[in-house]
């Protein structure tokens, strides 16, 4: 029972996530994969430029802190903790490029609901999202897709524009 | 006496039909949420965040605590039927809850899980209605640096008592804090970090970030790791545990609740700690240790009770001292922030309906979800049939909808997209998101009483020395670091200890 405990806590990367989460596709490796690194380089190259920032903006003195000082101390903070951060010995997930496709198709009808927002208007463009996220990412049939994609814009429509009486025109921006 | 009439005050502003409405509406949906398997309470909070835009902020955070302690509700139902906890939280309830539905004894781990969970709960609310004014009393003479260091100390108990690693913690709450510093800084008025974007003057939007976090970017996370497939024939039907069940359970649930709603106060805590922390101490209090993780219905009715007590008792730091004990308290305080309204000491004397309302809806709150969680219970199993696939892309659109109703702006449908994606990525590079919101919404508070306090003592760092507040809180903080030096410590020499003790290891010293 301990090691079941142990081995709870232990794939709690974050005790306010879920955890129904999939064992990962193509499971675990140690090691400082790609993202992570790219992770920590951003994040390194931000805290230098909160630093910058907050020197060009005017740190003022301790009796009187200006607009600078928070970014200063926060881009420090960042950099010292930096390498702390990347010497840790963790586990990662190792990539799976199909799997890895279901996000990507996922972000790519959210980008698709942007683009067409002005052309087409909220809910037009959000059933053409809803296309490309259940048919590639979520994976359904087309009769499936076709359903979600008609009906959630159909019904938000009535909650958000009629009973919340929330400024959503139902045709788009230009007409 | 003074908390019994004033909760009895409370109880009026409660029962209006249009606040019962939405408390009966919180805790339904935060129960249906909590029980699809990917979902918790932090997506259930932040995902219908921007709806509670459209309510009075009383309404607001009556419906959001509502949703808070329905999906710890909900979460046990797909933990104890299908071993698949929704959340971090529920992973303990999976341990003998599971064993105990494949012994065919679901229905009676269900509704005696209800019963300790409403007991547990209403252990908490207790502790609320009397400890809250109290501590309300004595935080009512705080000033600017008190308030810089309750502050400072919520955001490094997340930091310190996460389970991750420390320093990425303490990066991601200070990128927290970076994001929330875009905008008019708000002592001298100068833009900050907004590059002459007329739309970044205005700041970062709480509802896109909430929302984009832990809304989209999990529905991203789920994406890739598979949708829950829904369970087909699951038919429950309501049992009461035998006698024999309740004998067993009932100190356990007594213990819980005490254990819950302690752990519930601290900064850092929560239902995950609060749920590992009970079913330990139940396993050392049990004639019959040996049947845990094998169906105990003690360490079960243990570990829930304490998850729930910790969700209604992590309302005590935030309603009396301003600090959210963990992200979905965070997610809360967000909410009150955007009605104008900053939780605090002076929250019980400026808006004694909306601190007294929200704990009298506690009370309904918990009465309404042991009505639906005990005959009902078999209606909601019934919401596991669904698969994921077509619940994500309309919670999806729900979303943008609700992120785009608050200020009727694509630029802030744009950012939660953004930090959708921002927090798939950080999620695989195995960032905890949670100290990035407490930066997010402490941030602008740390700085703003850190410099009214330097203004104030002309850059005097005594005055912080001065305040008795200060040297009890350096204080905690201390004894928390120093015992997860303490701790880690101790792992480190055990671990060698065990290595000298391998004749198969060679050690160099």
């Amino acid at each position: 029972m301990t090691e079941q405990i142990k081995n709870s806590t232990a794939e709690m990367s974050s005790p306010y996530q879920p955890l129904v989460d999939a064992p990962s596709p193509g499971g675990m490796r140690s090691g400082n994969p790609r993202i992570f690194r790219l992770v920590m380089v951003t994040i390194a190259l931000a805290a230098i430029f909160l630093i910058i920032y907050g020197l060009a903006t005017g740190t003022g003195s301790l009796s009187d802190p200006d607009s600078g000082m928070l970014l200063l101390i926060l881009g420090i903070i960042i950099l010292f903790c930096t390498p702390m951060a990347w010497v840790r010995k963790e586990v990662f997930e190792v990539f799976n490029t199909q799997r890895v496709g279901h996000a990507v198709a996922m972000v790519a009808g959210l980008i698709l609901f942007v683009a067409t927002y002005w052309l087409f208007g909220f809910y037009i463009a959000g059933a053409l999202g809803l296309i490309v996220i259940t048919r590639w990412s979520a994976v359904e049939s087309w009769r499936n897709t076709l359903l979600v994609s008609l009906i959630t814009p159909a019904v938000l429509y009535l909650i958000f524009a009629t009973a919340f009486n929330v400024a959503m025109s139902l045709l788009p921006g230009w007409l | 006496m003074d908390a019994i009439t004033n909760l009895f005050s409370g109880f009026e502003v409660a029962f209006s039909p249009y606040n019962l409405l939405f408390v009966t509406l919180g805790v339904l949906i935060g129960t249906v949420i909590g029980l699809i398997p990917g979902l918790g309470p932090v997506t259930a909070i932040a995902l219908l965040l921007p709806i509670t835009y459209e309510l009075d902020a009383t309404t607001a955070i009556m419906m959001l605590a509502g949703i808070y302690y329905g999906s710890m509700y909900g979460g046990r139902i797909p933990a104890i039927l299908l071993g698949l906890p929704g959340d971090a939280s529920a992973v303990v309830t999976t341990f003998d809850g599971y064993p105990l539905a494949k012994q065919g004894k679901a229905s009676q781990a269900l509704s005696l899980t209800a019963i300790g969970s409403f007991i547990g709960s209403t252990v908490a609310i207790l502790t609320l209605t009397f400890l809250a004014p109290t501590m309300a009393k004595i935080a009512g003479n705080i000033n600017s640096a008190d308030m810089f260091i309750l502050a400072s100390l919520g955001l490094l108990m997340i930091v310190f008592l996460g389970s991750g690693s420390k320093a990425k913690a303490m990066i991601i709450g200070c990128v927290g804090i970076a994001i929330a510093a875009i905008g008019i800084d708000p002592i001298d008025g100068n833009a900050r970090l907004t590059f002459g974007s007329l739309d970044l003057l205005s700041g970062i939007n709480i509802v896109a970030v909430a929302v984009g976090l832990f809304g989209i970017g999990e529905l991203i996370y789920n994406a890739e790791h598979g949708f829950y497939k829904g369970t087909k024939d699951l038919n429950i039907k309501t049992k009461m545990p035998s006698k024999a069940d309740w004998l067993l359970a009932r100190f356990a649930i007594l213990r819980g609740s005490i254990v819950g709603t302690l752990i519930g106060i601290i900064p850092g805590g929560g239902g995950p700690v609060a749920s590992i922390v009970s079913y330990g101490v139940e396993k050392k209090f049990s004639k019959n240790p040996e049947k845990f993780g094998k169906g105990a219905i003690d360490g079960l009715a243990a570990n829930e009770t304490a998850d729930n007590s910790s969700s209604n008792s992590s309302f005590i730091p935030l309603l009396t001292l301003g600090v959210p004990p963990n992200p979905v308290l965070a997610l809360i305080f967000g909410a009150l922030l955007l009605h104008n309204i900053t939780p605090g000491p002076t929250l019980i004397n400026e808006h004694p309906e909306l601190f007294w309302g929200v704990i009298a809806s506690m009370y309904i709150g918990n009465i309404v979800l042991l009505a639906l969680n005990l005959p009902l219970v078999g209606v909601f199993v019934q919401m596991l049939r669904i698969r994921g696939s077509i619940m994500a892309p309309i919670i999806l659109l729900v979303a943008l909808c609700g992120v785009f109703s608050v200020r009727n702006s694509l630029f802030d449908v744009i950012t939660a997209i953004g930090f959708g994606v921002v927090g798939y990525i950080l999620r695989k590079a195995k960032f905890d998101l949670g100290p990035f919101i407490l930066g997010f919404i402490l941030g602008p508070i740390l700085e703003v009483e850190f410099r009214r306090t330097m203004l104030v003592s002309d850059g005097d760092f005594g005055i912080f020395l001065d305040r008795p507040v200060f040297l009890g809180l350096v204080m905690v903080i201390l004894i928390a670091v120093v015992a997860t030096s303490v701790n880690r410590l101790r792992k480190r020499q055990a671990q060698l200890r065990q290595r000298a003790n391998n004749p198969d290891h060679t050690m160099y010293i």
